[in-house]
């Protein structure tokens, strides 16, 4: 079906709009119409976070060399500041940390990682201090002793959200 | 109402070695054997052509092309052996702005880590009840979009039926 909708402001041009009927394989194929949620869904899903945490046991362990390979690629950016695919590639280790670090039982790592990660995509030119100093918290947040409800950590890691919040609001455009 | 996941073929396009364990864990927890697992954009665009799952749980950062080129590809009606296939992204992004161009991408839902089990089998039960039409413009094919001008249009309803934040 095309239906050709009216220009919403004087000036605009109309454009086509072709509605498709959505074939919906997905229900075709597997999609069991009835009152059942509970009874299919609540011993799948036990099953899940079962699985999950034995995910995140193995994964657990590997915490500290996503630390180590997130302080190497910091380290090369240092040295080459201009070259794209080592931001790239630190962009992509915070990146990795914040999806994670809170999965992991770790939500200060992610909670910085995400100030990290935001610094590295949104600001064309960050601070070498303000970098540094999220790489020191991250690895402070990686202590054993470290407590992620620590108040002064918690503090630490909202202080360093507002120095990117602002390195973000400067930034032309 | 219930989703049959023995039944499904479902591919798993995340890079992140634990992210991509624990999505494959659960959906073998919810009954899914065949899981293809792709690491990077091209990959999981080869997988997709190869294996036509039914649904594509679609990480956005990955090695090129990203998760949102790789949506839009699969949108391609030209060139997609599936243009309707039904896709999650999953994101660690929560910013409103990402969300907006996930859905102007084409993809069916949203989903921000870390990713529960309820919510994501909850979002893969969405992804099939979803009978939201198909639009196809000069610049996009997929999902229809609520128009947010339109008479009865909430502010911030953006087609998604969960927000960054919203999940459990």
């Amino acid at each position: 079906m095309k239906i050709i909708p009216a220009p919403r402001k004087p000036g605009d041009q109309a454009e086509t709009v072709e509605i498709v009927a959505n074939p919906n394989r997905l229900a075709r194929k597997a999609l069991v119409i009835d009152s059942d949620y509970d009874r299919a869904a609540t011993p799948a899903i036990s099953r899940a976070e079962r699985a999950l945490e034995q995910v995140r046991r193995q994964h657990r362990a590997q915490l500290p060399a996503f630390l180590d390979r997130l302080t190497e690629h910091h380290a090369a950016w240092r040295t080459r500041p201009q070259a794209r695919a080592a931001r790239e590639r630190l962009l992509h280790a915070a990146h990795d940390l914040r999806g994670c670090g809170a999965d992991l039982g770790q939500p200060l790592i992610g909670r910085i990682a995400g100030s990290l990660s935001r610094l590295i995509g949104f600001v064309a030119k960050p601070r070498a201090a303000l970098l540094d100093a999220h790489i020191a918290a991250l690895r402070a947040a990686a202590r054993p002793e470290a407590v992620a409800e620590d108040p002064v950590a918690q503090a630490v890691a909202q202080e360093l959200e507002e120095k990117v919040a602002q390195a973000i609001a400067r930034e032309p455009g | 109402m219930r989703l049959e996941f023995d039944r499904l073929t479902i591919l798993v396009a995340e890079d992140n070695a634990y992210m991509r364990a624990a999505l494959v864990a659960m959906l073998e927890a919810f009954g899914t054997q065949a899981i293809h697992q792709a690491t990077d954009g091209e990959t999981a665009l080869a997988l997709f052509h190869e294996e036509r799952p039914d649904i594509v749980l679609l990480d956005w950062e990955m090695p090129a092309p990203d998760g949102l080129a790789v949506a839009r590809q699969m949108r391609d009606r030209e060139s997609s052996p599936d243009p309707f296939v039904p896709i999650l992204m999953i994101s660690a992004h929560a910013e409103r702005a990402r969300v907006l161009a996930a859905r102007d991408a084409g993809v069916n839902d949203y989903l921000v880590k870390p990713v529960t089990p309820r919510v994501l089998y909850d979002k893969l039960l969405g992804l099939a009840v979803d009978q939201r039409p198909f639009v196809a413009t000069p610049g996009y094919f997929g999902p229809q979009r609520p128009d947010p001008q339109a008479r009865g249009a909430r502010e911030g309803d953006d087609g998604m039926s969960a927000h960054p934040g919203d999940q459990a």
